[in-house]
């Protein structure tokens, strides 16, 4: 094995679960450890820490993970070792046809591999940790939000350690029925400042309050009511209320379940998506992004270093359902 | 059907059919280079005899196989470590042959090969605990115990 350059024992461990890699294979030597930082720098998949895709993986529902195991060899090893079976009986409750899917064709293979090293399914692992919250699996977000009203748009960052700002201190915005906003993430990692890319989110829409009393909603209202890094295309909308009620108890900038956030959540449950989807004013993701890509890259406040490998739309949503999930389950730790 | 000669790092010259050798990306490029089949043997210099001979096995086995697509992402074949049956048994060979046909394979640049041996490392060390690993292919443990404990510290959210 000493004959392999570290760059092919990476290739090898390309080949095998981000788990095994992270859990088990980077404590055999120091070649082995370097090479697990190649293919997962800091021990993250895509910028993000596995710990924080097996959560993901676990939390979601059948589709979500059989699209994402088709997106890259990494999450399909990391799916094959994960509590995939479980998560598929639970959501076709025991429905599921045999043997039909890559991630169903895995999970015999799993059953073997996860005996030494797999994670108990009671391990809290999300909850804080006095040794790796703040150090290597720390993560930061920041947030380019180019909110527009009519033709009008206007820069914001939002920094997750820090409060949202505008580069341009005459940016206020009159009420308008409904604003759309175009925001992309990057995450900084809070020891080494590295930077990764930009990643675009999909377009949202936020219409005021059907109330009566027409006045529209602001840029400013919204970013009152909440903090937009949460409004995620894939989180349905009562997930997003409940995340909101924690953040809202945590920070106390929402006035509680009677709030006009909580009631306009309320009103447009369910809808949010399709409102986003059918309306030709909202930018379309596909088809826009390389150009707001590029226009962002001209807007960014500092040099930055990429750390993630390639841009994929699939992923860039995960990982803001991550982000969700990571914020979501930091404030409510596991009992 | 044309012939080339491969010279191994042993100096042992080694006639090949053109399109077999072709499979190496790096011999194709140099043939495209020369614009015609030379007449000299193209030296090899980094596999020897017994290596070379594997891969060309390889290669004639799977002259007809089409091309690996370009774009690394599409390639289903990277997803699994599954290995054709073939491949499987022409991989049956002690660890240091293993290890020499892989590094031969990314010399030459012949993509499938370097796969297969890289799956069949990866089935090798799928499931083992670093203990079992470092047994396999006789690793030193050259982590400070303080090194180790640091290591297993960063891991402890899958462990709890």
């Amino acid at each position: 094995m000493e004959k392999l350059p570290i760059e092919l024992i990476a290739e090898i461990f390309k080949l095998l679960s981000p788990f095994h890699v992270l859990q088990t294979f980077r404590l055999v030597c120091r070649r082995f450890s370097d090479a697990s930082d190649i293919v997962y720098p800091y021990g993250r998949l895509y910028g993000l820490p596995i710990s924080i895709w097996t959560k993901i993986i676990t939390s979601s529902d059948y589709f979500p993970i059989l699209r994402l195991s088709t997106t890259c060899t990494s999450f399909y090893q990391l799916i094959l070792t994960s509590e995939t079976p479980e998560i598929l009986r639970l959501t076709f409750h025991e429905k599921l046809p045999r043997i039909t899917t890559p991630v169903e064709q895995g999970s015999t293979q799993s059953e073997d591999l996860t005996q030494t090293t797999q994670p108990s399914k009671k391990s809290p692992f999300w909850q804080p940790h006095p040794h790796l919250h703040g150090l290597r699996y720390s993560i930061a977000g920041e947030y380019f939000h180019t909110p527009r009203v009519g033709t009008r748009t206007i820069r914001y960052w939002e920094h997750e350690d820090d409060e949202l700002y505008t580069p341009d201190a005459n940016a206020t915005s009159p009420p308008a029925r409904s604003i759309t906003f175009t925001t992309a993430a990057r995450f900084r990692h809070r020891r080494t400042n590295e930077v990764s890319r930009y990643y675009p989110m999909r377009p949202v829409r936020i219409s005021a309050l059907d109330d009566g009393s027409g006045r529209g909603v602001s840029i400013e209202d919204v970013f009152k009511a909440v903090r937009l890094m949460f409004l995620l295309p894939m989180c349905p909308n009562e997930v997003l209320a409940a995340h909101l009620e924690s953040w809202n108890e945590r920070k106390g900038k929402v006035d509680g379940e009677t709030g006009p956030w909580a009631t306009w959540l309320k009103q447009s449950n369910g809808l949010l998506s399709e409102e986003v989807e059918n309306d030709p004013e909202v930018l379309d993701f596909d088809r826009e992004t390389p150009e707001l890509e590029a226009a962002w890259r001209g807007l960014e406040p500092e040099p930055w270093k990429p750390i993630l490998i390639q841009p994929d739309r699939r992923l860039c949503l995960l990982n803001f359902e991550m982000k969700f999930l990571t914020d979501h389950i930091m404030m409510r730790p596991a009992e | 059907m044309s012939q080339i000669i491969l010279l191994s790092s042993d100096n042992v010259e080694m006639k090949v059919d053109k399109e077999v050798a072709e499979r190496s990306i790096l011999i194709k490029n140099m043939l495209e280079d020369v614009g015609e089949t030379p007449d000299q043997a193209i030296p090899i210099p980094n596999v020897n005899e017994g290596v070379l001979r594997k891969v060309i096995e390889w290669c004639e086995h799977h002259r007809n196989d089409p091309p690996p697509p370009a774009d690394e992402d599409s390639d289903s074949r990277k997803k699994s470590t599954d290995i054709e049956e073939w491949d499987q048994k022409f991989m049956q060979v002690d660890q240091e042959m293993l290890f020499e046909i892989i590094l031969a394979a990314n010399y030459l640049d012949i993509k499938p090969l370097l796969d297969v041996g890289c799956k069949t490392v990866a089935n090798m060390i799928k499931g083992k605990s670093p203990e079992e690993i470092r047994k396999t292919f006789n690793i030193q443990n050259d982590f400070t115990p303080e090194e180790e404990d640091q290591i297993r510290r960063e891991n402890e959210w899958a462990e709890e």
